[in-house]
This record gives C-alpha cells, structure tokens and sequence, in this order.
C-alpha cells in the first residue's frame, strides 16, 4: 500500500463494449472508492496522500467527492485536509465540486454534533 | 313440658359447637377487617402508581406533540413563506439549461452544461437546503439527496455516448420526466412534513 490514489483504478468499466467511464458522480460510488482504496487508513499511516485524477475526467460531482473524503474530512477538518491531500489533476476544474462536498462533510458534521 | 333427658347430651354438644363457631367468628372477625383495610390500601396504592404512570404518559405525548407542531411551525417558517422561491428558481434553470442537450453539443458546451446545473445545485444548497438543518436532519438529508440523484442523472446522461439526447423521446424521458418527478418529490416531501 502506497500513499497515492489514482482514481483511473476506481472507473465504471463496461467490458462488452469497452467503455470506460469519464465521470464520478454518486454517493454510492464515493463509498465504493472510499472502500476500495482505502483511503481512510491511508489518512491514518501517512502524513501526506496523493490522489490522482485522470486527465480525461469530465465530471466529478460533489455527491461522490462527499462520500469519498467523508470520514477524513470529518475527522481532520478542513485546513488540515487541504494541507496533507495533494489533489494532481490536468486540466479538470474540480476545486468548486470539492468545496462544495467538503462543506456539506462539515455542515453535517455540525448538524450530529448538536 | 316434657324434656327428654336423652336429648340432653345432643344439646349440649349442639351448643358447644355453636360457642365454638360464635368464638371462632369473634377471633376471626378482626382477621377479616385487617385483611379488609390492608386490601383497600393496596388498591388505592395501585390508583395512586396508575394515575401517575397515565400522567406522565400523557404528558410526554402532549410535549412530542408540541415538539412536532414547533418543527412544522418552524418549516412554514423559515422555509416555506420564504424560501420556496428559491426552489422553484432552481427548476426553471435547470429547465432552460437542458434545453441546451437538444442540440448537438462539443465538449466544452457540454461541460458549460455541466457544470452550471452543478452551480445551480451548490446555490439550492446553500439558500434553501442547509436551513432545513435547523428544523429536521432527516428533512435536509432527503432534500439533499434528491436534488444531488437530480445533478448526478443528469450528469450521466450528458456523457453518456449511447444516450442521444437530440432525440426528442429521449429526452424527455432521461431530463424532462427526471425533472419534474424531482420537483414533485422534494415538494412533496415538504408539504407532507409531520414534525
């Protein structure tokens, strides 16, 4: 197990017509990813993690980037995310996606904790 | 009179069993009343414990029931008298966006599609969804996961290579009907709301 994620790993693939898909979108496929990487013990044995996002991603959503940094950004808050998570993408904007999940992470987290 | 002695013992025996019924009656008599009182203090301990058990069962009703009048008050509130303007706002852009997925689209076109009703998503959330938090999680939950199921179908459809959205039947089957089955939900869900 190394410190990266390269989200190519984790793509809906249709073998019969060998389309792979260009987008993540879902909450359930962010607790897939979420499970198949293994990014929660990642976050636990190393400082720094790497996610890699392919280049010819078209869409990543903010449902599924929530459920993918769920436990870790409810357990080290923002900042502290953004400071051990190094995001490498080419071209993709996804920073507003990200924002986005990451401040619906914390609002329920704030929402549970009253 | 003629009294036959012979009777006499039998008498005598009828009279002692007689004394002995009127003395047992006498001792047992105060056995009864104990029993009696002990028996009506029990039973006014049980009236005492039930009344108790029917008020304080009552009472909690009648604070849950507030609880839910509160939360109701709260949604006509905060949300609806206020705020539904701003989930009618996201349909009709999301409606006039899509019209766009009836051409035919380059990539970047379809990404300004993407992306805006993305955008339009963030603003429902932060406008009108995220006060849903103050009145009920499992309502802010629902809401949001509709709108997100809405965003992410439409998503897929857009990159979707055998999904051909120039085609009329098409859609209004994988947009237009998503849409309004969204709307109709989400509204739905508020009105029906119990507290």
């Amino acid at each position: 197990m190394n410190n990266e994620i390269n989200l190519d790993d984790y793509r809906s693939r249709d073998k019969v017509n060998k389309i792979v898909s260009k987008v993540f979108t879902g909450r359930d496929r962010g607790v897939v990813v979420r499970e198949k990487s293994k990014i929660d013990e990642l976050e636990n044995d190393y400082e720094n993690v790497r996610i890699v996002i392919p280049e010819d991603i078209y869409s990543i959503n903010p449902s599924f980037f929530e459920e993918l940094f769920y436990n870790v950004v409810k357990k080290i808050g923002k900042d502290e995310f953004f400071q051990r998570f190094e995001i490498e993408y080419q071209g993709y904007d996804f920073s507003d996606k990200l924002t986005e999940a990451i401040e619906r992470i914390l609002r329920d987290r704030n929402a549970l904790e009253k | 009179m003629h009294c036959d002695i012979s009777l006499l013992p039998q008498l005598s025996d009828t009279s002692l069993v007689i004394n002995n019924i009127f003395i047992q009656k006498q001792v047992s008599l105060p056995i009864l009343d104990s029993i009696y009182k002990i028996a009506m203090i029990l039973i006014a301990a049980f009236n005492i414990a039930f009344a108790l058990y029917i008020f304080k069962v009552k009472n909690k009703k009648d604070n849950d029931s507030e609880e839910k009048n509160r939360r109701i008050g709260f949604l006509k509130t905060l949300v609806l008298d206020h705020s539904m303007i701003d989930l009618y706002r996201f349909f009709s852009l999301i409606d006039i966006e899509t019209l766009r997925l009836k051409s035919k689209l380059s990539k970047l076109e379809k990404k300004e599609v993407n992306d805006a009703i993305i955008a339009f998503g963030i603003e429902l959330r932060q406008r009108f969804i995220d006060p849903l938090i103050a009145i009920d999680n499992g309502l802010y939950s629902n809401v949001l996961h509709a709108v997100d199921e809405l965003i992410d179908g439409i998503t897929n459809c857009i990159y979707d290579e055998g999904i051909n959205l120039t085609h009329k039947p098409k859609f209004e089957e994988q947009i237009n009907q998503k849409i309004q089955k969204t709307k109709t939900s989400i509204i739905s869900t508020l009105f029906s709301y119990k507290g």
